[in-house]
């Protein structure tokens, strides 16, 4: 696969995006030092203190040890299922760590220092060798050299998002996204049922990787229908019975009663929840502005969204469904999480790791327009960033993210040669405009949340655009065909393509 | 090279620098976080006389200027910053703005790499080499900006040694061009700002001596060998010494003369340091342990140079070392020991025609430092910055790539010895990762464009050095993780820094030997062998 010379490159190239990780570390985390609610951190280590403590079906249930107002569990049970056993192990180096209710709101150095080394180390046993798989392997066709699909393993992993959120604002975001690369390498390789079971633990780790879900489920239904009758019926069958022992499995201690099942189910879809939460880059966050839409019922509000998202999801779904191949699954896959991100119920600003994981897939394919949304998806992140006290990180990673791209040729700039170019240059401009106006001006006392508003308009709109972009790309890249010759073209322009482009040879189709 | 590439690289390797802004420091950040202070707020003739801290004033006069320099403009952002106190000031300001303040002196570097790797790879005006020289040039580039050892020692432990090399850089980029008197200008400048660098005086002097003060080409002009010689050694001494009277006069001038000079030199201290920097004298002090053991097990008749054995046993490590069986080591010992030992190099460019002899300069120089760090008295184990830097220049000799390997090498181990200065449990991951990224670039970077080599003794030592690299892994694991665990009690507190040191220090001293034959140790013995024929 690798021959010897690229080997040491390789690892270097490992070993870089690790040390990137290791030093976002040392700088603070969520919720540090802020009593009496703390962050994302100190939720990570309330789990670990409920999981050893109490016992497996009070997990979910509010009771004297477990007050659900306090980052109650709301993560599904293999999510769970990790904080116990890193909770033991916490255990056994300190118990103060996460002693029942004494240890609320725990702050030392050393166990700083292991969370970090948790969440590196998740991140080492899944998300790195899942992007390696996938790039090294599986994403490209046989005219790109291998030496040239290091510095796109390089770019991958460097995505500023995940590392910061993870490394920094702390959360195991790495594992989920690792199983979902996983699942899509799986269905590359055409073995769809480890893909669904992969997707599956994905899921149970994360319920938030459901913005993945449709796509999986058109693909593997449009599968099934392209065969005779009865095979695909003994297909689908095969689907079904994979995905429910999956699910029976890993939710196997709930299933004894229909009580403990519903807890853990009203835990994890929380209607009672807001609209958005904070400053999201979405439709609802954007529309707030000039028509309050939480003065609105949320049970009317939840449909509403809801029956938009499935709307708007079904066209790509339905693409996808009557001609199954990979090319469309992973744009389908970008279409839906970013439709889901853009239009859904309860919505966080970090849910856009999810669109952006799936879109950092084609980062072989078109570099250019991938690059420029992973920009502006860390980007989006911004107020979250500087509440946590990482935005020297956060600006150090997104430009040098950009920088390196262009170093080693994944970006190129021909300024007044393209139109994209000159529009790419005016959109990054803008965003560190606003993002300098966030830190150094005072905004009016009137709109105390100008800035961070704007950033979300800002970003927002780029998103409405990039949805746009990849849903006609869906629909028009038979007649095209050029995505997956861009980068041996060494062509860039995004939507730019001219004749000479088409070449239909293809691995994936 | 290409121009923006550089530029892109080298600020996207400062933005990265930056991040290291929250990380682990040394207490060197509050000394020269008080050195800023005692220049800010004492007059001139009170620098070197200052006690307010314990973390007095002990670089050359420009140094202290610089640090004066600094304070200015720190003064305006945060008067706390130099603030004269004797306690240390912890601020997030202070410790900011010098880790900022050490990243953007490193431009001077990254500049006078720029240069040297221009001047050091030529561009060949033949298309197809012409590519390769670039690539050849640019990766020198990247080797040097992106030293570990460097990144280590100046943006986590805190120093500011990047831009004194960088000074070094360029009075070397102007000694390959020929230009003697700036180079010379340049060197004295660096001499005046950290005076370590005297461990290559010797070589810049009678390179000096022996190529433009006798240098043989006469002009037609020029009347006499004699006068000839008088007029380059006046103008090579003028700039000299002018340059030192400009440092040192005010301080001679206020009577710190001699504050200066012992706050510079302290004898006093011991041999080694309290960590045993990797040297010929940190194998001296094992073998006097060892040697020790076996006198205790088996009793040996012989006289001791001090009868107490066990009190220097425990607290041996810690402060000064006493031999106890092995001869006692003075500062006299180790100046003769290490002056020897540059002799012959010295002597090789002495004789040598003058042609041939810049590449013979440089070797020189790596040399000499090398040797003044082996033999040297309290050499502090930074101090192997000063041979792997210089040694980059040499990746490319080309005649055969013993000198890549040996860079490879040293660079590797080195930069490993300096892992016990930083020791905090958040930063053991950090510094091994730096260390196995650069030296997987420079071994990326160096052997692929060789072939592989014929010679199997060749071959045979490169795998002994290969196992020797390879080992550093479990001593890394050891130390850094299981001793805590199999040997937590306080006796074996100095073990793990033991281990580091004997293992480098074993390693180090193999490419000592090895850098000696390859500077004149071949040429010596070739000379030798023509002599009997």
């Amino acid at each position: 696969m690798i021959n010897n010379w690229n080997f040491p490159l390789l690892v270097l190239c490992l070993s870089f995006n690790v040390l990137i990780r290791c030093l976002v570390g040392l700088n603070g985390y969520s919720g540090f030092n802020k009593p009496p609610m703390y962050g994302d951190y100190e939720a990570q280590r309330h789990w670990m203190e409920l999981t050893i403590n109490l016992p497996i079906t009070e997990w979910y249930r509010n009771s004297t040890d477990n007050n659900l107002l306090y980052w109650g569990l709301d993560y599904p049970p293999l999510s769970a299922y990790h904080m116990s056993a890193l909770g033991r192990l916490s255990n056994t180096i300190n118990p103060s760590w996460t002693n029942l209710n004494n240890s609320r709101g725990h702050e030392s150095l050393k166990h700083k220092l292991f969370m970090r080394y948790s969440s590196l180390i998740s991140d080492c046993l899944i998300y790195i060798p899942a992007v390696l798989i996938y790039q090294l392997d599986l994403s490209s066709s046989n005219s790109i050299q291998h030496s040239n699909k290091i510095p796109t393993l390089f770019i991958h992993l460097l995505y500023p998002g995940l590392i910061l959120i993870d490394h920094g604002h702390f959360q195991y975001n790495s594992i989920s996204l690792g199983f979902f690369i996983i699942s899509v390498s799986l269905c590359i390789k055409k073995r769809e049922l480890l893909s669904s079971i992969l997707f599956i633990f994905a899921i149970c780790y994360k319920h938030i990787e459901l913005y993945h879900s449709l796509p999986f489920f058109f693909y593997f239904l449009g599968l099934c229908l392209k065969e005779k009758f009865l095979v695909g019926l003994f297909k689908l069958f095969k689907f079904a019975a994979t995905v429910l022992i999956t699910f029976i499995i890993i939710l196997f201690p709930f299933l004894f009663k229909l009580t403990d099942f519903l807890a853990v189910f009203s835990r994890l879809f929380p209607v009672n929840r807001g609209l958005f939460e904070d400053k999201v880059s979405n439709i609802w966050c954007v529309f707030d502005i000039f028509y309050k839409l939480r003065s609105i019922d949320r049970g009317v509000m939840f449909i509403l969204s809801s029956c938009l998202t499935i709307l708007i999801c079904l066209p790509s779904c339905l693409d996808l469904l009557f001609r199954p191949t990979i090319r469309r699954f992973l744009l389908s896959s970008i279409n839906c999480s970013l439709t889901f991100f853009l239009f859904s119920f309860q919505v966080h600003e970090k849910s856009i790791l999810i669109p952006s994981c799936s879109i950092l897939l084609l980062i072989q394919t078109s570099p250019f327009i991938v690059l420029w949304f992973l920009f502006i998806s860390t980007f989006s992140m911004t107020p979250l960033l500087i509440k946590d006290g990482l935005i020297i990180p956060y600006l150090i990673l997104n430009s040098v993210f950009l920088m390196i791209s262009i170093y080693i040729g994944l970006l190129k700039f021909r300024i007044l040669n393209y139109i994209f170019d000159i529009i790419l240059c005016f959109s990054i401009f803008g965003s560190y405009i606003l993002t300098l106006l966030l830190i150094f001006v005072q905004p009016p006392l009137r709109y105390p949340d100008l800035w961070s508003m704007l950033i979300s308009v800002y970003s927002c709109a780029h998103f409405i655009v990039f949805l746009f972009y990849f849903y006609t790309f869906q629909f028009t890249f038979d007649s095209l065909s050029g995505m997956f010759v861009y980068n041996s073209l060494k062509s860039h322009g995004g939507g730019v393509l001219t004749k000479k482009h088409k070449i239909s040879a293809n691995k994936f189709e | 090279m290409d121009r923006a590439d550089a530029f892109l690289f080298a600020i996207i390797l400062s933005l990265l620098k930056c991040l290291f802004i929250p990380a682990y420091y040394s207490t060197d950040m509050e000394v020269h976080r008080n050195w800023m202070a005692i220049t800010y707020n004492l007059p001139l003739n009170q620098w070197y006389r200052d006690e307010t801290s314990q973390w007095t004033l002990d670089y050359p006069p420009l140094f202290a200027w610089f640090e004066l320099f600094l304070a200015k403009i720190a003064a305006t952002i945060d008067p706390d910053i130099v603030m004269l106190q004797r306690e240390a000031v912890l601020k997030f300001t202070a410790i900011a703005f010098q880790r900022i303040s050490v990243i953007i002196s490193d431009i001077i570097y990254i500049y006078a790499a720029y240069q040297i790797s221009n001047t050091c790879v030529e561009t060949s005006t033949n298309k197809e080499s012409k590519r390769s020289s670039v690539v050849k040039q640019h990766t020198m580039f990247l080797l040097f900006i992106l030293n570990s050892g460097l990144i280590l020692i100046d943006h986590i432990h805190f120093q500011y040694n990047g831009f004194l090399f960088g000074i070094l850089l360029i009075s070397l980029n102007h000694m390959m061009k020929n230009n003697i008197l700036q180079s010379a200008v340049w060197f004295s400048i660096l001499l005046n700002f950290k005076h370590i660098f005297l461990y290559m005086a010797p070589a810049y002097f009678i390179y000096i001596l022996r190529n433009y003060c006798l240098s043989n080409s006469q002009k037609p002009g020029s009347s006499h060998r004699l006068t000839s010689f008088i007029q380059n050694l006046c103008k090579v001494g003028g700039v000299v010494v002018s340059v030192f009277a400009v440092s040192w006069g005010p301080f001679i001038y206020t009577g710190q003369l001699y504050n200066v000079l012992e706050r510079l030199f302290p004898f006093k201290r011991g041999l080694s340091h309290a960590y045993w920097a990797p040297n010929f004298w940190a194998l001296y002090n094992a073998g006097d342990r060892i040697l020790i053991a076996i006198y205790k097990r088996y009793q040996w008749p012989i006289t001791l140079t001090t009868n107490n054995i066990t009190g220097s046993l425990t607290g041996g490590l810690v402060q000064e070392h006493h031999h106890i069986i092995l001869p006692i080591i003075t500062p006299r010992i180790t100046i003769f020991l290490t002056l020897i030992f540059m002799l012959p190099c010295l002597l090789m460019i002495l004789r040598q025609p003058q042609r041939s002899s810049k590449g013979n300069f440089l070797k020189c120089v790596i040399y000499c430092s090398f040797t003044a760090y082996m033999f040297g008295w309290h050499v502090h184990e930074k101090a192997i910055l000063m041979v792997i830097v210089p040694l980059t220049l040499f990746i490319y000799e080309t005649s055969s790539f013993h000198f890549s390997w040996l860079f490879f090498m040293l660079s590797t181990v080195g930069t490993y010895s300096l892992f016990p200065l930083i020791l905090t449990p958040f930063e053991i991951a950090i510094k091994g990762l730096i260390l196995l990224s650069y030296s997987l670039f420079s071994y990326y970077s160096l052997f692929n464009i060789y072939q592989s080599t014929r010679c199997y003794i060749q071959w045979f030592m490169n795998c002994m050095e290969v196992i020797y690299l390879l080992g550093l892994i479990p001593i890394f694991i050891y130390t850094e993780l299981l001793h805590y665990v199999l040997l937590p009690s306080e006796n074996f507190e100095f073990l793990p820094l033991l281990l580091t040191s004997v293992y480098c220090s074993i390693g180090i001293s193999w490419l000592w030997m090895k850098l000696s034959w390859n500077c004149f140790g071949y040429d010596l013995f070739i000379y030798f062998k023509k002599k009997r024929v």
